[in-house]
Order: C-alpha cells, then structure tokens, then sequence
C-alpha cells in the first residue's frame, strides 16, 4: 500500500508543478516576452527566448518553492536567454532591426511625413542605443520597464542597487553625446 | 553623495534637466517596453510546455508497480521476507567481492620487482655506508685477577695439576 500511496503523492506533486508552471506562464508570459522583445526586437525570437526560459524554469522546477520573487527571478532567467541569443546571432545586421522597430511603434494621429519622420528618429535612437556599452545599455535597456525598481534591475543584472544607477547616470551621459553628436552631424551636411 | 541623493539627480535628469533629446531617447525605449504580447502568447508557451513535460520521463514511475499484480507483496511477512533476502543478496556480494580482492592485494603488496628490468643488475652487491670513526672512550685497565679469587673450585685445581703433570710425563 506504501508503494501506491507513494505514487499517488507523486502524481499529486507533479500535478501541482504542472499547475504552478501555468500560473507562472499566464502571469508573466506577457512581461518575459516584452523584455525578450526589448533586447531582440523580433517578435519570434523573442517568443522562442520566453520558450526557452520556461523550459530552463521547468527543468528547475524542484526549486519553485524556493524562489522568493518569482517574476525578478523569470526576467533574470529570460534575460540570460536573450543575452545568449543576441550574442550568437551577432553576424546578423542589426539596420533591420532597427527599421522594423521603428515602423512597429505606434504613430497614430500623425501624418505619413511625420510618421516617417518619427520612425527615422526612433531608429537614430535605438542605433545608438546600440553604440553604448553593454553594461550601460542593459541597465537603459531595463530601466524602460516601468514595472522594475531600481533594486529588481540590480537583482536582474546581479549588482548592486549603486551599481545600477552610476551605470544609469553613464548610460544617460553616453546617450546625450551620442545624440548630440549625430545631431551636429546633420546640421553640417545641410 | 548618498545613494539616495544620486537617486534623486537621476530622477531630476529624467524630469527635465537632462537634454530633451535623452528624455525622447528614453521615451522611445519606454515604447518598446511597453508594446503588448502577441495574441495567444500564454496558450503557445502553455502548449510547449506541456509537450516538453509529456516528453520527459516520469522518474519515479517504476516504483508504482501498477502495470505487475503484486498484490502479494503487500503481505508484511512477505515483505520482511523479501526485505531479509535482498539484504542477505547485498552481503554476499560484499563478501564476494572482498574475498576476491583481499588476496590479489597481499600478493600485490609482497610481489618481488620483475627480473628483467632494463639496465645494469647490482649483481647482489650490498652498498654499506661509510660511518665516521668517533672519539673512542678509554677505559681504564683492569687489574689481573689473582687465582685464588677465581671461583674455581679445589677439586678443579687439582684435576687441572694432575693433567699438567700427565701431559709432561
């Protein structure tokens, strides 16, 4: 009778793994995918990188209890993926990236030679976004997440909270002379 | 500057003393961040999921025993029964395996060096190191022991004389 018994709380703690794992998905699908999309910026790698992060998640399952803050912990996780991925798909050209990105951000109640022209500064911007620094750039890149404190972004990057906000106030300093730069650029070739 | 004064400069940076092009730089990124999951995301991930968890084998599934009808192990002298044979199973292949060893070691340990080594043979010879002369203690000389202070006994004495006196004759 052991034997079964065993079984049965078996069966019955897989079950309760299967069910945490799809609470874990309908509660933070949407947000590890947005900070797959942030890095990425392609909606089917980014949709592969959460993939893969749930996967990692369900090979770890045993330690869900652990865990104390399930969602920094996914972002950590999926964060990682999307490290991972952007490294080896560096060969990649990134200008179409860019582009796409651009014309994916919303633009409504503008006209075609605003939206246009939007589009092409949001593109200058996200290019130079990617002339920063990694470090610099992955703290700018979270610290878009309205939903992440300054703590949680520290705990993402495994830094300290100081470290996260030097690199926040270089990142931001980077940005101004980068922008600045191409701005000077423009003004010289008219 | 405390971290929460550096805090506080970030936040006035963000709030408008930074130049307009960060704060549109950062409006941009904010954009991106906040662009919504594609439809069905949940649903899809879900899917996967469950694929990959029917994919993996289940680790503790052979000890439900629910496909063989052992329904006769559940008795608890059977069961102690079994319990004593696997023991009994697990000693002698101790034993076994500690017998078959054991004398493979000693013999190991006492195996002389192969014959046949390559080089020059010492041919028997034993190096004995060179010890150093050392101070000799002088003792000094004993005076001769007189002959009646021997221990001898008379009668000895006499057999001693009288073999003296045949050896000249």
């Amino acid at each position: 009778m052991e034997i079964r018994e065993r079984a049965v709380a078996e069966s019955a703690r897989e079950h309760a793994e299967e069910e945490a794992l799809a609470a874990l998905v309908s509660q933070y699908g949407a947000t590890l995918y947005r900070v797959a999309f942030s890095v990425l910026r392609n909606a089917a790698e980014a949709e592969d990188a959460v993939q893969e992060a749930f996967l990692r998640v369900l090979r770890h399952r045993a330690k869900l209890g652990e865990i104390r803050d399930h969602r920094v912990w996914l972002i950590r996780i999926v964060w990682n993926v999307v490290l991972d991925r952007k490294r080896r798909a560096k060969t990649r050209p990134e200008t179409d990236d860019v582009a796409d990105m651009a014309r994916i951000l919303p633009a409504e109640g503008l006209s075609a030679e605003e939206r246009a022209a939007a589009a092409q500064h949001r593109a200058h911007v996200l290019g130079c976004v990617e002339q920063l620094p990694a470090k610099e750039r992955e703290v700018l890149l979270l610290s878009a997440f309205d939903e992440l404190s300054s703590v949680e972004i520290a705990a993402v990057l495994k830094i300290t909270e100081s470290s996260v906000r030097s690199r926040l106030f270089r990142a931001r300093n980077l940005m101004a002379g980068l922008l600045e730069d191409s701005a000077s650029r423009k003004r010289s070739s008219r | 500057m405390s971290t929460q004064t550096k805090y506080a400069a970030n936040d006035r940076i963000a709030e408008g003393i930074i130049p307009v092009g960060i704060a549109a730089a950062e409006e941009t990124l904010r954009q991106i961040a906040r662009l919504p999951a594609p439809q069905g995301l949940e649903d899809r991930l879900y899917m996967h999921l469950k694929a990959a968890l029917l994919r993996e084998p289940r680790r503790w599934e052979w000890l439900s025993f629910h496909d063989l009808n052992l329904d006769w192990l559940h008795g608890s002298a059977l069961r102690a029964a079994a319990a004593v044979a696997i023991a009994a199973i697990v000693a002698g292949g101790g034993w076994g395996v500690a017998a078959r060893i054991q004398p493979a070691a000693l013999q190991g340990s006492v195996q002389p060096a192969p014959l046949s080594t390559p080089g020059f043979s010492s041919a028997g010879a034993i190096r004995t190191p060179q010890t150093l002369t050392g101070p000799v203690v002088e003792t000094p000389a004993t005076p001769a022991a007189k002959p009646g202070k021997t221990g001898k006994t008379k009668q000895h004495q006499k057999s001693v004389v009288k073999m003296e006196a045949a050896q000249e004759k």
